[in-house]
């Protein structure tokens, strides 16, 4: 059995002292297997977004460890971490994805062009198609709509082919539509080409397009839910309220 | 609002300090002209106060041109006619001159006023300090100044000589002068007659009357009786002329203190204006609230203006600190520059110069955030609501307003360049192009970044970098326009040097034939020296022939005019001519030998007549002569009379240089050695120097003028500097989550420190290119309104490259910050959502 391609090992973040304590996560353990679409779920303040970016290599713990597949991040400069993220994650946010004044195409290959590598044409070519952005890429984001602007990120993460690729609410604000576009996408890049995705959201629907929801509360894992569909998500939702 | 403003103030210090840094120079520099202007000014009028205590009536001669080689005396008969003048109490006859000295055998350079040799027998004219009046043939007695330039003492031996041989002196005295400029060097009146070769003459008078309020009556009755070419003034008018010479001295300080000044003002409003302008431009969102919450426009306005008087006001007081160093160094500058007697006592902090500071912050604060301001008002309340994503503005304003500044600009610059119209038309020219560039920078800004950046090639860092750059053209173009100011000058001023520099190489290259020239080494090289060197000269074997030149100042057809003087004898060996009409050895006696472009000038030809007037009233002369010299020599002095007739008429007068060629193959240096062996000792103020120590002298003066140069590129560089740090700074706030997300998605942050730097840098290199291209448009005007139509133009590459070179390290420099701020950002605050 291969490695997962990350992981969380007694994963605990504090922030503040004393009386403005706050436990963001609180022993946190949990594996993301490759070729796999997680979906992370919980109230908010729940530690979503802290998790993420923990694993992410935005954010370091106060204990426990990371794995990015075999690479433990603790302890790492920001040199090292850097490259990891510029070499083996993507990144989709919930707005702001983009540079304003580089088009949809230099938006795509940028953390190529960061690291002074060329993108794989034909890769390239089969992403564009895949997110239908191909008449958009002289682009600049302020001429493109909010669905196309996170199309265009969906791209830039998948372009460089990351080993995992991070969502925070990828698509948290678009209409119902465009969302269920964006993630029909991702669900396409886990199924035919065995991306790996990790993807917080607050919203049932959303999170029926993973394999596997892994539920947040007060900074621990609380549930988890394998081959969900909406109506199971809300059920498990109401339970773990009550 | 206000408190909102004040707020503001205090949460963005770093902001705030870059802002009133930006003005303080400009008020410093007002600031520290007014106090020392104050300070200085103030002991002038002391000095003059009883500077002619005693004396009611000057006699002198009617040519008013200070102390010059040829100075100008009267036949001492006339003391005659004033003593007998009735209501005249006493008279003192009085010879001055110019006059050098060495002290333990060295020659003393002197920078600044020159040293005078004057009769003194114990007249009012001056009052013994210590020690006594000089008497008899080796006695000196000199005043504070020359005691405290030369620290000299009683006792002390001194090497004196105006157009004569060196004679030691003891000095046995120290007298009260003026306490400031030139220092005097008193002698009893026969020893001063010698010294200055002036036997049978007087320079000056000095009348006092029997009853004080007759004296305008006894001053037209003396009048009635001078012959012509000499004057009787009274003695008061005569301070105040001498004090006004010495104020120029002082003038120069302010002037220049003034000059840099502008500079720092004019700069600081344009960083000033420009950070106001992106700040309000990023609180759009904060305005349009207030704006929402019932804040009328005037309120923001007001609040806008609030913050700029806090920065003013700290400018303006913070200034005032730097103004009284920098009139400290001024004093200090001007006591070296032989105002030692002015430099006593503190400096003078007048209220009004208070109020001054204070209001120059003000001002200038006021006057670059007034548009921003005006501009805040109109953001509209919805703006709160929605994000208006701002289509990029048509740069048509841009466009009309550079071009109604620019055109009439170039064109004053072009007529001033081909001589047509004043000088002053085309600084308003250079003035008026300089601001049209300004706002120009905005148009030409984005394609001239797009094309440096493809030379440089498209790394992706740079990429970003380019289009940041190019991302808000008037925000760029403001920025690099305030670098181009301080370029701009520089490249003009060079330009001047540089072409001064060629002229002069070529007439000393392509007009003078001669190997040697001797010059007086004194203050002033026109002060000339002792005819007695020229037969000695002429005595060496090594020297083929020997040509002197004197001058002589007098009106030519009534205008006044500075005449030169040839040997026709020799001319032609030590001067390279292109044209020669008529012959040389015509140019004797009462004829005069007329440079060609003043003959075309003035329509003259060989046997014309012109009237010239050499003192001694006006007299018919013949045009024996019209050359032109093989060099384009800028040559103000066209009219050349015969050394000979110039030797007769003023015996006294020194050889003002003289022109040695030498031998064929004979060594230049060798020759100058053994001339310089043969009269050193009895006359060591005659330098004796080749043509290429000439050239070397040339180039160190040039580079004196440099120096202040540099210090105006220096201070406004730095000035710009602080306006690229302020905008940076901004830019990087503005795009926070733009470098999160870089940073977030990889980029490290040595990336993102040089994509900061690459945006400084070009925008320094913008502004710098703008500034060469100004600064050597205005240069060519400059040095074509200075030397005239047809002068040799030189693109003075070295220092546009310098220029270019400083503003690059400038962006870099300024840079540092900024990218530190940016590289060192919290990647998480920077992604956080709303
Ligand atoms: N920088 C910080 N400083 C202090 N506390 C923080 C910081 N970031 C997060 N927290 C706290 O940590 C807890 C977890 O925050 P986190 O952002 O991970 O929640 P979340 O589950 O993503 O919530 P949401 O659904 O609202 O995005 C919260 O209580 C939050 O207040
Ligand atoms: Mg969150």
């Amino acid at each position: 059995m291969t490695s997962p391609a990350a992981r969380a090992v007694g994963a605990t973040k504090i922030y503040g002292q004393g009386d403005t304590k706050v436990t963001a996560l609180n022993d946190v353990s949990v594996d993301f297997a490759r070729g796999q679409f997680t979906a992370i779920m919980g109230p908010s303040g729940s530690g979503k977004s802290t998790l993420m970016h923990c694993l992410a290599a935005l954010d370091d713990l106060t204990e426990g460890s990371v794995y990015l597949g075999e690479i433990e991040l603790t302890g790492m400069g920001d040199r090292e971490l850097t490259e990891l993220r510029r070499d083996k994650i993507g990144f989709i946010f919930q707005s702001f994805n983009l540079i304003p004044t580089l088009t949809a195409k230099e938006n795509i290959v940028l953390p190529a062009s960061i690291a002074g590598r060329t993108t794989d044409k034909e890769w390239f070519d089969q992403v564009i198609e895949i997110l239908g952005i191909g008449d958009r890429l002289s682009h600049r984001p302020s001429e493109m709509s909010g669905g196309q602007q996170q199309r265009v990120a969906a791209a830039r993460a998948l372009a460089s082919r990351p080993e995992i690729i991070f969502g925070d609410e990828p698509s948290g604000n678009l209409d119902s539509k465009s969302g269920a576009e964006l993630l029909g996408f991702m669900r396409q890049a886990v199924d035919e080409h065995g991306q790996t995705i990790v993807m917080v959201t607050h919203d049932a629907i959303s999170a029926s397009y993973a394999d596997r929801i892994v539920f947040l509360g007060d900074g621990k894992i609380v549930d988890e839910m394998l081959e969900p569909t909406a109506e199971k998500i809300l059920d498990r939702i109401k339970t773990l309220e009550a | 609002m206000i408190r909102a403003a004040i707020r503001g103030i205090w949460e963005h210090k770093l902001r705030t300090l870059l802002l009133v840094l930006s003005i303080v120079a400009g008020v410093s520099f007002v600031a520290g002209s007014l106090i020392f202007t104050d300070t200085i000014g103030g002991s002038f009028e002391a000095i003059f106060d009883g500077a002619f205590e005693g004396i009611d009536i000057q006699v002198t001669p009617d040519v008013d041109q200070g102390f010059s080689s040829v100075q100008p005396a009267f036949d001492a008969s006339v003391l005659d006619l004033v003593e007998e003048t009735p209501g005249v109490k006493e008279t003192w006859p009085v010879v001055a001159g110019l006059i050098n000295l060495t002290i333990d055998g060295e020659p003393v350079s002197v920078q600044g006023p020159p040293n005078i040799g004057i009769s003194w027998e114990e007249d009012p004219t001056f009052q013994v300090l210590e020690g006594r009046a000089a008497a008899g043939p080796t006695e000196v007695a000199i005043d504070t100044v020359a005691r405290d330039r030369f620290e000299l003492g009683i006792g002390d031996q001194v090497g004196l000589a105006a157009t004569g041989a060196l004679v030691e002196y003891t000095v046995v005295g120290i007298v009260d002068g003026l306490g400031a400029g030139p220092g005097f060097f008193t002698f009893d009146l026969a020893t001063a007659t010698t010294v200055l070769n002036l036997e049978g003459l007087f320079t000056g008078i000095n009348v006092s009357v029997a009853d004080p309020a007759e004296t305008e009556s006894v001053l037209n009755a003396i009048s009635n009786r001078l012959p012509d070419g000499v004057v009787a003034l009274d003695a008061q008018a005569a301070a105040e002329e001498q004090a006004a010479v010495l104020k120029e001295a002082l003038g120069f300080f302010q002037t220049v203190l003034l000059v840099f000044a502008g500079i720092s003002v004019v700069v600081g409003v344009f960083v000033v204006y420009n950070a106001f302008r992106t700040v309000l431009g990023q609180r759009t969102r904060e305005l349009a609230l207030f704006r929402v919450l019932g804040s009328t426009k005037r309120q923001v306005t007001t609040s806008v203006l609030v913050e700029a008087t806090v920065i003013g006001l700290l400018s303006g007081l913070v200034g005032l600190a730097g103004g009284v160093a920098l009139a400290s160094a001024a004093k200090f500058g001007f006591s070296l520059f032989g105002g030692s007697g002015l430099a006593e006592g503190g400096l003078v902090l007048q209220p009004s110069t208070f109020v001054t500071a204070l209001s120059v912050g003000l001002i200038v604060t006021l006057v670059s955030a007034i548009l921003p301001a005006i501009r805040a008002s109109r953001v509209s309340p919805m703006a709160a609501l929605v994000t208006i994503d701002k289509p990029p503005r048509k740069l048509t304003k841009q466009i009309v307003v550079g071009a109604l500044f620019g055109l009439p600009g170039v064109v004053l610059l072009v007529l001033t360049g081909l001589d047509r119209i004043p000088l002053w038309a085309g600084a308003a020219g250079a003035l008026g192009l300089l601001l049209s560039a300004y706002v120009f920078g905005a148009v030409v800004g984005r394609p001239f970044i797009r094309v440096i950046a493809r030379v440089l090639g498209n790394a992706p860092v740079r990429k970003i970098a380019t289009d940041n750059a190019a991302r808000s053209p008037r925000r760029t173009g403001a920025t690099a326009g305030a670098l181009m100011f301080g370029v701009a000058l520089v490249v003009a001023v060079s330009v001047i040097v540089v072409v001064t520099q060629d002229t002069a190489t070529a007439v000393l290259e392509d007009a003078i034939a001669s190997e040697l020239i001797i010059q007086s080494s004194g203050p002033d090289p026109t002060a000339g020296f002792s005819a007695e060197i020229v037969p000695i000269v002429r005595g060496l074997d090594t020297v083929e022939a020997v040509q002197t030149t004197r001058f002589a100042q007098g009106s030519l057809n009534g205008e006044n005019e500075f005449f030169g003087s040839f040997e026709p004898e020799t001319v032609e060996q030590t001067f390279k001519f292109a044209e020669v009409d008529g012959s040389w050895s015509d140019l004797v006696g009462q004829t005069v030998a007329v440079q060609k472009a003043q003959a075309e000038e003035l329509g003259l030809s060989i046997g014309d007549e012109v009237t010239i007037d050499l003192g001694s009233g006006p007299e018919p002369w013949k045009v024996a002569v019209v050359w032109d010299y093989a060099a384009a020599v800028d040559d103000t002095q066209g009219f050349y009379l015969p050394t000979s007739t110039l030797a007769e008429r003023f015996p006294q007068a020194n050889v003002v240089a003289a022109y040695i060629k030498l031998v064929d193959g004979v060594d230049p240096n060798a020759a100058k050695a053994s001339i310089e062996e043969l009269i050193s000792a009895d006359y060591p103020f005659a330098q004796v120097t080749t043509q290429d120590e000439l050239l070397a002298d040339l180039q160190t003066q040039l580079l004196g003028l440099l120096s202040v140069v540099f210090v105006l590129l220096a201070m406004s560089i730095f000035i710009a500097l602080l306006g690229i740090v302020l905008i940076l700074l901004l830019s990087v706030f503005e795009r926070t989550r733009e470098l999160g997300l870089l940073r977030a998605i990889g980029a490290t942050r040595k990336q993102i420190r040089a994509m900061i730097r690459w945006e400084a840098v070009f925008v320094a290199i913008l502004g710098a290119l703008m500034g060469a291209a100004v600064g050597t448009f205005a240069g060519w005007s400059l040095a074509g309104s200075i030397f005239g139509e047809g002068f040799n133009f030189v693109v003075p590459w070295l220092w546009i490259g310098t220029g270019l070179l400083s503003a690059i390290v400038a962006g870099v420099l300024a840079a540092i910050l900024p990218a530190r701020r940016a590289a060192n950002l919290n990647i998480l605050d920077a992604i956080a959502y709303e």
